[in-house]
């Protein structure tokens, strides 16, 4: 799967950090200026549903299958993006 | 397949053990899909095993462990939802006693669980699938299970299927251990026999007069009783077809379960409430259009409390793929009297309209007008039950109208709980006031109105978070470990979100040990929230911090949950930092000592 992984990504990693920031405050129901990037998003109420339910919607706009699990690897915006776009090895950063 | 007026229970009572039950399907209809794995419904993706396959590989696998382990050992089994059910059929061949447990996942506390009941069911061996095998072996190797032999049941078995044969089991025999009790440090396993999975079962298909053939299916999983015992099991023990998915694939995409039920044919599929809600929300009308659900007979809803908004928002959404309101099914149960208990065949939701006043002094009277009322749903007759409301205090057998303990007896009541005298005394074999005796405490608190059951609230203090039981010692414990700066004493609890019957808001109380340090305080509020969403994988809508004394215990020590809640809820309480989501701020009327409001997140 890291070959994949490291093929980058399909559009600009500052667009799907918009796109992730949008969707965790859609599912955390607050404004999205309301989601810090830096931090884990559990810390601001993102049950373990939700975090699967994220991890569907990048899926579906990077068209390719993820782990499940991945916010708990990468639980921060930033660690997350950074991770998808190739800037890490799997694992090799809890973000 | 359907033979019109032939209910799928039929005969089942009578049978002599539930390998018989399988097994006369791989005798009479040996090529019928017994199971069919769904990888992706959409594209149709998926495997399938006959009745003489699932027969087969059980017995191969029966044969294993028959080699290794004597009759009546305890089996754990460590599978994905769908790879399961031959490793459970495998231990009933064998006459052993399966233990179906979560594949130890990321959370530590659902690891500790898992060994937790591995080490109370004091298993023999464990049965797990090839996808698996690695991480259960590192899992076993690093605790109590090292010892233990572990088989991939989807590989090379080594076994010859044909030297089986059959074990001495009987009704009585005790078939499988479901723990779905008790918190992490004190698992409790609910002993189910043969005669309780096919009493059941019988009473399951009966009461809802399911038809003959009709297809179940579902992702409610399998380790939880309503995935055994009202998805698979039911289908198994009728010759029907079960169809599978995983949780997760589910939880990413609920369009895929919807999905699922029409391509495959289901008639059958339970879920929790929330599951009916996470639908309505994530599905869009483009996706709905696609769907055909005329053919879903039953949208079981069960093992959470369930919600009139909830099963009529449902219908309304999905009306448009056919889905009849008359499919919303409310069923209530719980694993202590095996799964089922109560339901009522399709049929117009069934809703009472109660003043909620008095329900709060535990009266159940209609409402006359439009203000203060709850709607409550109806969950159908017991009619393999004697139900009695009964006041828990006093075990006085309350008379109609009033709101008091559910007790139930039957024979789908289990024997009690796997090597705990003390607890099986406390729940089963409760006797009356005026003397009747044998009844199973549930410890959920209702009514019967009209014959028909109605669950009102809970006197456990087991919470119910998204179907998944959690336990306030399990939170507070975990807590109390990984933070220094709290104290030790804290009371976690859940609130009911507003116009619900349920109440899945988790609130951590806790004390703390420097309440002056400020900045530190809401340091500490924000990694609480961060281990219970964590360790647990729930969101806490509220932290809030007292100063030592503030958690409010019994002259022996007890933690008075019920009594902080009611404080937090009043607004009877000062502390000393308080963070709460904005959307619940309405609900925790909490003050703090440094400023007028709490501090919104």
């Amino acid at each position: 799967m890291t070959g994949d992984l490291r093929a980058g990504l399909p559009i600009p990693a500052d667009e799907l950090r918009t796109f992730v920031l949008a969707r965790a405050a859609a599912l955390l129901d607050v404004p999205p200026q309301q989601v810090p990037a830096d931090r884990p998003l559990a810390d601001h109420g993102l049950d373990s549903i939700s975090a699967v339910a994220l991890v569907a919607e990048v899926e579906d706009l990077l068209h390719r299958e993820l782990d499940s699990d991945l916010l708990w690897e990468y639980p921060t915006v930033d660690g997350l993006v950074a991770y998808l776009a190739g800037a890490h090895e799997p694992g090799t950063d809890a973000g | 397949m359907t033979v019109d007026g032939e209910s799928g229970g039929t005969g089942i009572r009578e049978l002599p053990d539930a390998i018989e039950a399988v097994r006369r399907w791989a005798a009479r209809r040996p090529s019928s899909d017994a199971l069919i794995w769904v990888e992706d419904p959409g594209e149709r993706r998926d495997e399938r095993l006959s009745y003489a396959e699932l027969d087969e590989q059980a017995r191969a696998v029966a044969v294993w462990l028959r080699e290794r382990c004597p009759v009546g050992s305890r089996v754990l089994l460590l599978y994905s939802p769908v790879r399961f059910i031959v490793g459970f059929l495998g231990c009933l061949y064998a006459g052993m006693v399966a233990v179906p447990a979560p594949l130890p996942g990321r959370y530590r506390h659902e690891q500790r669980r898992v060994r937790g009941i591995a080490a109370d069911a004091e298993v023999a061996a464990v049965l797990t699938e090839t996808a698996h095998l690695a991480t259960v072996r590192e899992f076993a190797a690093a605790g109590p299970l090292a010892e233990l032999e572990i088989l991939a049941t989807d590989g090379e078995v080594g076994t010859d299927p044909g030297s089986w044969q059959p074990p001495s089991v009987h009704a009585g025999t005790l078939a499988l251990l479901q723990y779905t009790s008790g918190s992490t440090g004190d698992p409790k396993g609910v002993m189910v026999t043969h005669g309780n999975l096919l009493h059941n079962t019988a009473t399951l298909l009966e009461t809802l007069r399911v038809p003959a053939g009709l297809r179940f299916g579902g992702w409610a999983p399998h380790y939880h009783d309503m995935g055994l015992m009202a998805q698979t099991l039911p289908a198994l023990f009728a010759g029907s077809t079960c169809v599978l998915m995983e949780p997760v694939s589910f939880l990413k995409r609920p369009l895929a379960w919807l999905t699922m039920i029409d391509k495959y044919d289901i008639g059958w599929s339970p879920a929790p409430n929330f599951a009916y809600d996470y639908c309505v929300e994530r599905i869009s009308d483009e996706q709905i259009a696609g769907l055909d659900l005329s053919r879903w007979k039953y949208a079981v809803n069960g093992s959470e409390p369930v919600r009139v908004a909830t099963m009529r928002g449902f219908a309304r959404r999905f009306a448009p793929a056919g889905f009849s309101a008359d499919a919303c099914c409310p069923c209530y149960g719980l694993a202590e009297a095996t799964v089922f208990v109560s339901g009522a065949p399709p049929r117009p939701l069934g809703v009472a309209r109660v003043d909620a006043a008095q329900l709060a002094g535990h009266r159940f009277r209609p409402a006359s007008g439009d203000a203060g009322i709850r709607e409550l749903p109806s969950n159908g007759t017991a009619p393999e039950y004697d139900v009695r409301i009964v006041d828990p205090a006093t075990r006085a057998v309350l008379e109609p109208g009033r709101v008091g303990e559910i007790w139930l007896r039957g024979p789908s009541v289990t024997s009690g709980y796997w090597r705990r005298p003390e607890a099986t005394a406390q729940v089963l074999g409760a006797v009356t006031a005026d003397g009747d005796a044998g009844y199973l405490r549930t410890g959920d608190l209702g009514t019967v109105h009209d014959g028909e059951l109605y669950v009102t609230g809970r006197i456990k203090e087991m919470m119910i978070i998204h179907g998944r039981n959690l336990y306030p010692q399990d939170v507070e414990h975990e807590l109390r470990g990984r933070h220094p700066g709290l104290g030790n004493v804290g009371a976690v609890f859940t609130l009911a979100e507003p116009d619900s019957s349920g109440d899945d808001l988790l609130v951590v109380v806790h004390e703390v040990t420097d309440p002056r340090d400020r900045p530190g305080l809401a340091r500490l509020a924000g990694e609480i929230r961060h281990t219970v969403a964590r360790e647990f994988g729930v969101g806490a809508c509220a932290v809030i911090l007292l100063r030592r004394g503030g958690v409010r215990r019994t002259t022996s020590g007890k933690i008075e949950r019920t009594a902080m809640r009611e404080l937090v809820r009043n607004g009877e309480l000062t502390a000393e930092h308080v963070e709460v989501d904005a959307r619940w701020r309405d609900l925790v009327p909490v003050q703090t000592t440094a400023a007028r409001r709490p501090e919104l997140v």
